[in-house]
């Protein structure tokens, strides 16, 4: 979106002082079944990635925060307000892009776009002028004015960005925004994701199974699973403590048997394991540094051709939240 | 000198007021169904009716006219008259929603664009009172405002004793075509919404007229019954339009039976419809 | 397990056209079991190829061998071939056993036989449980795997399957790429189409990409990238002293650029170097850290930055398809 003033560097992001969503004893469920069981967060990041197996209850939230389903009990509130009682305002305040197709065969992406952004509450020329606006940040050149059935996976994915974000919504909520997008479509995705970020006028909930791509853009992560949180993590608090914390680093050797190194490495008092053929990971020893292990490399004529410190990537902690608990029955 | 960077901003402007957005609903469906010529030509063939029916009623009031070309006892404008008149033009009527109303849901159904309609400060009656009322705008064009219009004239040329005798016809034109349009409207979006492609949603609209009518007759020779014609719609609001319009009412009196059934029609299409428009599909 | 006659996967100057609109264009190629990548754009030809590979559309010009079986002897061919598409649908009213046994049926099996391998095929994608439930009923991730099951289910030796990681949760994806691995080292063919390139770079054994029907590149990555020396190879070093290094590093001969990168999301600075060797810049590095000649210096993490299928994908194909 074109800013009238001379540009400036991505400004500090603009927190709100409410959580950008809130849970309180959060109860949720399709007829009988309940399958939100007391959730209780308040989530607070520029980007905030919500995962989980299939089935934990994220669609279910989302449908919650948007007011297609009513809370059982507790409540949920977005950005200061509850989405039971002041369900329109809320959705006002919020772009969505679903995770399936989602889109008005037979009208052209500018019609589709202003009319969503009518809809939202803007004004008919405003709508206008900020639906062309969104499409051209999204990147739709010419296309915009041809019918939305006929785009590519890629441009349909485009177009509902576009369409969540005419209204400059203050939550974006996205749900698998990287879905079946081609290597260049999924870079550009996540480029415009930490754009949105970075300008500060919104915050985002992120929804998405590549784990990756959440580790890219994300710096808080919520983990359901079956209906609760099983992990909350501030993921830009983490890294900050994980460099005060020992190192553990990952080396690939190169010119000769690993085996030596490790063993001098435990002589001097680190804890060394074999990965696989010439890959090592050493706990060191307190007080020694990474540059000790060159030393030690080249005492033992071998070069270290890869070096990388053994943090835990979301993965592991993904996996790790999964396995804690006992096996669910038919997951899915 | 500047350089004017792209970036994402919100929106801190007005908003339109929350009641008007229904509206806006409302004029992309009337743009959208105009945007065909075919369409668009239909609509204005749909006045020729009404047309013909005024020089009726002006030659009728001129009955020096008629005697020039010596013709006697031309027809009287009376109930009859007006009674065929919405006849017919609910007729056109009906073929234009056939044409006309499966565009309306069915392309907001079929690609899960409602959930996006929904994410908005839009409720689900306001999404369908905008749709609904592109039918009642279309259909009352084609109705009402004709068939008043033409009262009107006719109250204008007929004379004072004319219109004291006939002034409660005026309700009758009103309510009968407002019956009609809120019947066919309500029916057409239960079709629109539960049947994804256009065409299929317009046969099954024309099928459901032409098919009651002959089921109806169908099922009174073969059960010998009599009540055949509460399964043709057409027949429906002739029977209560018979009663409108204080015509002698046909042989079988089925009036009581034909609202009845029109109300629960109008009820139950209104049912189906808020069982499809709805943000989330549920399967279990 | 191989076969008299097996001779693996063979495409010989293999073209495809529908019409005018091209498909795949002179494709020469040997698939060697184990998993093959096919990555490329959408509409780069990978359908067409994977169509080709199942024998369910047959070559304009050139010839397709699967296991020595051409396609113009499809009871043969469908035998030793299964296909899991990208899309999502299914015959409506079955269950998820119902569905496998049809399957089975299609290809001969005989009912008691179909019983034990559907069993097989469900406990393997783990949907044993829900094996009897419709799935007209199950989640996105569960109907990607019933999908997964019928193409396994009859025991093929060739496996095509087209993003079968599509709509897995990270759990489902770690499993079923478990699953991928043992079927590859037990020596079937699998040919996956991914778009997740990271993905790619973990599981494959080797890698086609596809770029306007044309085949740009195959073979292992590494084997890949070093072939290409029109892109020197670039070496990432996160470190507290980048500047320092730089000057220490530059004086090379085989040095092309050094350029200090922004912190990453940990805050360490860092220097990407571009070479023409990187034998040389290893041993470079490794003699300055062991002998202190950068004081002060402290590497956090070095890495190649572009030896991976993304950066190759970046450079082979480019920004060419998709977008607008």
């Amino acid at each position: 979106m074109p800013t009238a003033t001379a540009s400036e560097t991505a400004a500090a992001p603009a927190r709100s002082t409410a959580p950008a969503v809130a849970l309180a004893g959060l109860r949720v469920g399709y007829g009988k079944r309940e399958i939100l069981h007391g959730l209780n967060a308040a989530l607070h990041g520029r980007v905030i990635g919500l995962l989980g197996p299939n089935g934990a209850g994220k669609s279910t939230l989302i449908a919650t925060l948007l007011g297609f389903l009513r809370p059982a009990a507790g409540t949920a509130s977005v950005l200061g307000m509850d989405v039971a009682q002041a369900g329109q305002q809320v959705r006002g305040q919020i772009g969505y892009m679903p995770e399936n197709d989602a889109f008005i065969a037979n009208q052209s992406a500018v019609s589709f776009v202003r009319m969503m952004g009518e809809l939202a509450g803007l004004p008919a020329e405003a709508a206008l002028e900020r639906a062309h606006e969104a499409l051209f940040y999204v990147g739709l050149g010419e296309a915009r004015y041809r019918a939305v059935g006929g785009y590519s996976l890629g441009m349909k994915q485009l177009a509902k960005l576009a369409q969540a974000i005419v209204h400059g919504p203050r939550l974006l909520i996205l749900d698998e925004p990287t879905n079946s997008l081609d290597p260049p479509a999924r870079l550009r995705m996540l480029r415009l994701i930490r754009e949105i970020r970075d300008a500060g006028a919104c915050q985002i909930l992120l929804c998405s199974h590549l784990l990756r791509d959440v580790e890219e853009t994300c710096d808080e992560v919520v983990i359901l699973k079956q209906g609760r949180i099983v992990h909350h993590a501030d993921l830009a608090a983490d890294r900050a403590a994980a460099g005060r914390s020992v190192p553990v680093l990952e080396i690939e050797l190169h010119g000769g048997e690993a085996a030596a190194l490790a063993a001098a490495a435990q002589a001097r008092g680190c804890e060394a394991t074999r990965v696989s053929g010439n890959r090592l990971r050493l706990a060191l020893a307190r007080g020694m540094e990474a540059g000790e292990v060159f030393r030690m490399a080249a005492e033992h004529q071998l070069q270290v051709r890869r070096l990388s410190q053994g943090r835990d990537t979301l993965e592991d902690i993904f996996l790790r939240a999964m396995r804690d608990e006992p096996a669910p029955e038919a997951r899915g | 000198m500047a350089v004017y960077k792209q970036t994402y901003r919100g929106y801190e402007g007005p908003t339109t007021p929350e009641w008007s957005r229904a509206l806006i609903l409302y004029r992309y469906a009337l743009r959208a169904v105009f945007r065909s010529k075919l369409l668009l030509g239909f609509y204005l063939i749909c006045f020729v009716f009404p047309l013909v029916d005024l020089i009726a009623i002006y030659v009728a009031n001129h009955a020096s006219f008629l005697a020039g070309l010596g013709i006697r006892n031309f027809f009287a404008i009376n109930r009859s008259f007006f009674y065929s008149f919405v006849h017919y033009q609910c007729v056109f009527a009906f073929l234009y929603t056939a044409f006309a109303a499966p565009g309306l849901v069915a392309p907001d159904l079929a690609h899960g664009g409602l959930a996006l309609y929904l994410a908005r400060p839009l409720r689900r009656f306001e999404y369908l009172l905008g749709k609904i009322l592109v039918l009642v705008a279309l259909l009352s064009g084609l109705t009402r405002v004709p068939g008043l219009f033409l009262f009107a004239v006719q109250c204008v040329m007929g004379g004072a004793a004319w219109r004291s005798a006939n002034a409660w016809l005026g309700w009758s034109i009103f309510a009968a075509s407002w019956i009609w349009i809120i019947g066919l409207s309500l029916l057409a979006l239960a079709v629109s919404a539960w049947i994804k492609w256009r065409v299929v949603a317009g046969a099954a609209l024309l099928g459901i007229y032409f098919f009651g009518a002959g089921l109806g007759g169908a099922m009174d020779l073969v059960l010998n019954t009599q009540n055949g014609g509460l399964l043709d719609f057409m027949q429906l609001h002739l029977l209560v339009w018979s009663d409108l319009f204080r015509l002698a009412p046909p042989p079988l009196a089925l009036e009581r039976e034909a609202w009845a059934v029109l109300i629960v029609l109008a009820l139950g299409s209104l049912a189906l419809v808020l069982r499809r428009v709805r943000p989330l599909e549920v399967v279990r | 397990m191989t076969a008299a006659g097996e001779t693996g996967i063979v495409f010989r100057n293999v073209s495809k056209f529908y019409g005018e609109v091209l498909g795949v264009n002179r494709v020469n190629l040997t698939i060697p079991p184990g998993i093959t990548s096919l990555v490329g754009p959408n509409g780069s030809g990978k359908t067409t190829l994977m169509n080709l590979l199942a024998g369910l559309v047959r070559p304009s010009r050139g010839e397709v061998t699967v296991l020595g079986i051409p396609p113009e002897e499809p009871e043969r061919l469908f035998q030793v071939v299964g296909y899991c598409t990208q899309f999502d649908s299914y015959p409506p009213g079955a269950s998820g056993r119902e569905f496998l046994l049809a399957t089975l049926a299609l290809h001969g099996c005989e009912p008691a036989a179909a019983a034990r391998k559907a069993q097989a095929a469900l406990e393997r994608v783990k949907l044993a449980e829900a094996g009897d439930r419709k799935i007209a009923a199950y989640s996105k991730g569960m109907r990607q795997r019933i999908r997964l099951a019928q193409a396994l289910c009859h025991d093929p030796q060739v496996m095509i399957l087209d993003e079968p990681l599509n709509g897995l949760d990270p759990l489902a994806r770690a499993e079923t790429v478990a699953l991928f691995k043992q079927l590859g080292s037990a020596g079937a063919y699998l040919v996956i189409s991914s778009h997740v390139l990271h993905e790619v770079d973990a599981i494959s054994d080797q890698v086609i990409m596809l770029s306007n029907g044309y085949v740009v590149a195959e073979g292992q990555i590494h084997g890949v990238r070093a072939e290409m020396r029109e892109h020197p190879l670039q070496v990432r070093v996160r470190c507290s002293h980048p500047h320092a290094l730089a000057a220490a590093v530059i004086g090379h001969p085989q040095m092309l650029d050094a350029r200090v990168l922004e912190p990453d999301a940990w805050g360490s600075p860092g220097l990407q170097v571009t070479t023409r060797d990187a034998d040389a810049l290893y041993a470079e590095i490794n003699r300055l850290m062991a002998a202190n000649r950068v004081p002060g210096l402290d590497i956090v993490s070095i890495a190649p930055a572009d030896d991976d299928a993304g950066s190759v994908y970046q450079y082979l194909v480019g920004e060419a398809g998709g977008g607008a």
